[in-house]
């Protein structure tokens, strides 16, 4: 069986083989404070690389746009520029990346201790967003340290737990901090996702997040367009003008929730279609994290990402999702094709353009 | 030189389409090939067994991505000496470890599969992944990187990798069994 198992992973797709071969850069965040780059190279001397951890303002105020304002915080520090940290090039491509630290944000209290801290709210519309508060909490915060396996600086800060206005309580809430820790700020709400729910049907999913006002495909979101899932065919679009049609064709539609794992869908659903679209999406009233909805051309939809707990797959009949993709095609323009001669046939590719399969070397 | 300048001169019989193909992929291939052979001179002998294969495929095949080609018959090829070479108790280095790892989390597998199955299942479980478990999981078992190569590539600790590919290799199990492929 191992052998099968090689043998078959010289066979997937060459996009992915591809990808994995690309160069991995890492955005660099620039040094704030003085004290912080002699403290690094202090340390230099002595033969340690450490990462510089990310700073947190002495004022209230956010110094990243509300965009920026991520839950977990992740430090980069590249070799190189540790030794020229003025330059401000950011990671050279090719030069080593090390992950040093990554904040964490715990719910301590067990009523929210499945809730996952995400992505800050927009603050400029906390009044539009944020209902009543709800209850206190406690959130354990501090930097894991990679190199060492450790923690540093954990700390046990309060805060408050609000309602997201017209979302579901059981799906998210948001958490405005009491107690800086790790947060970059007391003024913002961050949304709470909660692993635990499940949503039973599409109508279900689109109300509890509110997604007639949330939800968003934006101009420029990308579509990856795959005329069977496993082909080695793909095309990919771009949405042109914003994708309120799409959203608005979507939230009409409804279907019961068939929950799945990644491993699951692999049981063939997946394979029982003719065309699938994968776009991404945003949904404010989550954070604005971004997520995956699939489109199959055979009754399927399908959503996964942080949004929710694996992938959830509704079934909401063949032309529902005919008449969506149509959609699709009228609001986007293909940017790029890769390996457009691929056919499908019975299931199996047709080798016109991809690598052999394998072949045992002649004796 | 682009891919498509390359193919073309495949199709004109014109040997700079070797020339050009070691300059654009020589390093890459070699580099898969060292992975499961350990052995510059064996990568070597089975990266000139890539190009004839090349020259003898292209045409009719033309690749469009040729780099992927290349390397996915150095694959294959490094694979069958590999297994050759096990066979008479020689060589074997990262790879021995990939088999290893496979072997153990594949134990109560069938392998009896039709034909590109596997591939089809592999390819569907690996688009679900976040992309980065993916890239790793395609770096140890397609390219046969070790988990240290791996780590400083992603930027990881060697016991992260090690983590996340265990976690991988159980969820492709899972997949396997709810597929009914367990015995």
């Amino acid at each position: 069986m191992k052998n099968v198992f090689f043998d078959a992973m010289g066979n997937i797709d060459a996009d992915l083989i591809e990808r994995a071969d690309r160069v991995v850069t890492v955005k660099r965040r620039p040094i704030l404070k003085i004290a912080a780059i002699a403290a690094a190279f202090a340390l230099m001397i002595t033969g340690l690389v450490i990462g510089l951890p990310m700073l947190i303002g002495d004022g209230n105020e956010p110094d990243d746009t509300d965009e920026n304002i991520v839950g977990d915080a992740i430090v980069w520090s590249n070799v190189f520029d540790l030794f020229n940290p003025n330059t401000g090039s950011g990671v050279t491509e090719g030069g080593m990346a090390v992950l040093v630290e990554s904040s964490f944000a715990e719910i301590e209290t067990k009523k929210y201790a499945k809730y996952d801290l995400g992505n800050a709210l927009p603050l400029d519309k906390s009044g539009e967003f944020i209902g009543e508060k709800l209850d206190e909490i406690k959130v354990r915060t501090g930097w894991y340290v990679h190199y060492n396996d450790t923690e540093r600086d954990v700390v046990t800060v309060g805060a408050e737990v609000y309602e997201i206005r017209g979302v579901s309580t059981d799906a998210a809430v948001a958490v405005k901090y009491l107690e800086k820790g790790t947060a970059k700020t007391t003024e913002h709400y961050y949304a709470a996702l909660n692993t635990e729910y499940k949503f039973s049907t599409l109508q279900n999913f689109f109300s509890d997040f509110n997604a007639a006002l949330h939800m968003d495909i934006g101009k420029d979101a990308l579509v990856t367009e795959y005329p069977r899932f496993n082909s080695k065919k793909i095309d990919k679009y771009r949405v042109t003008e914003g994708g309120s049609d799409i959203v608005k064709f979507l939230l009409t539609l409804n279907g019961e929730a068939e929950v799945v794992h990644p491993y699951d869908a692999v049981d063939g659903r997946m394979n029982r279609c003719g065309e699938i679209r994968r776009v991404t999406f945003s949904m404010a009233s989550a954070g604005k994290m971004m997520n995956f909805l699939y489109v199959f051309d055979n009754g399927y939809i399908a959503i996964g990402g942080p949004i929710c707990d694996g992938i959830i797959f509704f079934n909401v009949g063949g032309e529902a999702t005919s008449e969506l993709c149509e959609i699709f095609k009228a609001n986007t323009e293909l940017v790029t094709v890769i390996n457009p001669d691929s056919t499908v046939t019975d299931g199996l590719v047709e080798a016109t353009t991809s690598a052999p399969a394998n072949e045992v070397a002649p004796e | 030189m682009d891919d498509e300048r390359i193919i073309e001169l495949f199709f004109a019989r014109d040997e700079r389409a070797l020339r050009e193909s070691e300059a654009a992929y020589g390093k890459y291939c070699r580099a898969i090939a060292k992975n499961i052979l350990d052995s510059d001179e064996d990568a070597d002998e089975v990266f000139n067994d890539t190009l004839l294969r090349a020259w003898n495929t292209i045409p009719p095949e033309e690749p469009k991505l040729l780099k992927v080609y290349l390397g996915t018959v150095t694959r294959n090829l490094s694979l069958d000496r590999y297994r050759k070479m096990t066979a008479e108790k020689r060589g074997g280095c990262e790879v021995s470890l990939c088999l290893e790892e496979a072997e153990e989390f594949l134990a109560d597998t069938s392998d009896e599969f039709e034909k590109g199955e596997l591939s089809r299942l592999l390819n569907d479980f690996l688009r679900l992944l976040p992309e980065r478990e993916c890239d790793i999981f395609v770096r140890r078992y397609f390219y046969c990187d070790s988990t240290a190569e791996i780590a400083r590539r992603f930027g990881l600790r060697e016991a992260n990798v090690l983590v996340i590919l265990s976690r991988t290799r159980k969820k492709l199990k899972e997949a396997l069994r709810k597929g009914g492929y367990t015995l």
